[in-house]
């Protein structure tokens, strides 16, 4: 989880991008700051990331590609 | 679908995703109009240019391309028909089609089955037709195909947005070849493989469709809003055999007798039976379900831009320690673990973080982060996790 404020944090959302290369499945969810977030939501997707505005959706969705994937090895 | 000697026919849709050439039928002046709509995108996404057959009887010349007056006008043979005219006249283009050699017609015009009992006969009357002289029909009521080589629908479509991707999706819906698709390349940054707004399905169907993407290399992920299952059998049983190697995702409408009737008068489809009945068939062939539009944008993009998971081992890398309480409460609802980190992961950790905070999964990394800033703590918290063998995903 990232929290987009304007005053606590700097962040570059393509330090994600670098993460690609460890063939994890990585979700981000941001809360805080709209504008903030929406940049960086933006930025993520771009750089071929998944950002989701909250946890749930990030949670909800690792749990289908676990259990896709569980289910295609059988 | 079963040809006029009786044999099964195979879903061969090259005609629709690879033409030889095409001849728009309805071809419009009128910059507002669909029929321009669609010369415009054939136009400029087709590479055969001297291939587009625009066909308008009172035009003779529209986006710089000689327009002819008829089909039979047309100088060679066709291999693909789009049409937008009214629907009482295509059963006599259809035999204009086949002295044409045309394999392929996509019909983009409303008004068949979803319109009342006239629009239903045509729509029969045009379904015998295409099997008789052995063309393919494709719609109609629907808004044609995008593919990174060619757009029939009459949506404006810009450069920028244009993104090759290993999504191929088949919609019920214009709003599947229009709407759907625009988020997926502006919005999720996702691409498409194939796009394809069957509609009425009077001949190729959501089957069709799955069986070109599975013998398809570079679709990678299949996502289809359906309104009805025209051959549930042999869907399921197809469905099966694709994800055995690529997901499918499903957003079924009409789970309610309300969203029935509205499909009823939406693309004339009629109801899948017991929506639990229907769920449970698709569970069994490993079909994921999305409930609405926003839960279907969010799964096809994931399983579009991710790796799958080796197992279900989590760990939540957090600004805040809420974060990682509500985010380790939500996985409890899931089948999703989150494994505490062996003594040698946590040692490696603890080198980013004060002595007096010592990391646990939850990850609550606000210290970490004031140390070594945002960036720098990111870059060298993941890499440690994904490298331990001890986790499978991250968020």
């Amino acid at each position: 989880m990232i929290a987009a404020m304007q005053v606590a944090i700097t962040f570059d959302p393509t330090v994600l991008h670098d993460m690609q290369k460890y063939r994890k499945p990585i979700i981000t969810y941001i809360v805080g700051d709209n504008s903030i977030k929406s940049r960086w939501t933006s930025q993520i997707r771009s750089n071929g990331g998944v950002v989701y505005d909250d946890i749930n959706t990030a949670v909800k969705i690792l749990d289908l590609m676990a259990s896709y994937s569980s289910t295609r090895e059988t | 679908m079963i040809d006029r000697r009786g044999n099964p026919m195979q879903p061969d849709l090259s005609c629709f995703f690879h033409p030889e050439s095409i001849a728009i039928i309805g071809v419009s002046r009128n910059s507002s109009k669909a029929g321009y709509g669609i010369l415009k995108n054939v136009l400029w996404t087709f590479s055969r240019t001297e291939q587009i057959f625009p066909i308008n009887p009172k035009a003779k010349e529209i986006l710089g391309l000689k327009v002819y007056h008829s089909l039979m006008e047309v100088p060679e043979n066709i291999n693909l028909v789009i049409c937008f005219v009214a629907p009482k006249s295509i059963p006599s283009l259809l035999k204009e089609c086949h002295q044409k050699g045309v394999k392929g017609i996509i019909i983009e015009s409303a008004g068949f089955a979803e319109a009342g009992k006239e629009g239903k006969a045509i729509q029969e009357e045009i379904g015998k037709l295409g099997k008789q002289l052995n063309i393919r029909i494709w719609g109609g009521n629907c808004m044609g195909t995008v593919t990174d080589e060619l757009i029939t629908t009459f949506e404006p479509i810009t450069a920028d947005m244009r993104r090759k991707g290993v999504v191929s999706i088949v919609g019920q819906s214009g709003y599947f070849s229009g709407a759907v698709i625009l988020q997926l390349f502006t919005e999720r940054y996702t691409g498409i493989r194939k796009a394809a707004s069957i509609g009425n399905r009077i001949d190729i169907d959501e089957c069709d469709l799955l069986q070109d993407f599975l013998k398809d290399e570079e679709t990678k992920v299949a996502a289809f809003y359906l309104e009805g299952l025209k051959r549930p059998r042999k869907f399921l049983k197809l469905a099966k055999e694709f994800t055995q190697s690529k997901p499918l995702i499903c957003l079924l409408g009409g789970q309610s007798e309300v969203g029935r009737s509205a499909a009823l008068s939406h693309t004339s489809s009629t109801a899948h039976g017991s929506p639990q009945l229907l769920s449970d068939l698709l569970k069994q062939s490993k079909i994921i379900q999305a409930t609405e539009f926003g839960d279907f944008f969010n799964i096809v993009e994931a399983f579009a831009k991710l790796p799958l998971p080796n197992g279900n081992r989590l760990a939540i890398v957090t600004i805040t320690g809420a974060g990682g309480v509500i985010g380790a409460d939500i996985a409890a609802k899931y089948n999703i673990k989150i494994p505490e980190f062996s003594e040698s992961t946590t040692q490696k950790l603890q080198k980013l973080f004060p002595e007096w905070m010592p990391p646990k999964n939850p990850v609550d990394s606000w210290s970490a982060f004031e140390i070594h800033g945002l960036d720098e703590a990111l870059r060298r918290i993941i890499p440690i996790l994904c490298e331990s063998n001890e986790i499978d995903m991250i968020c």
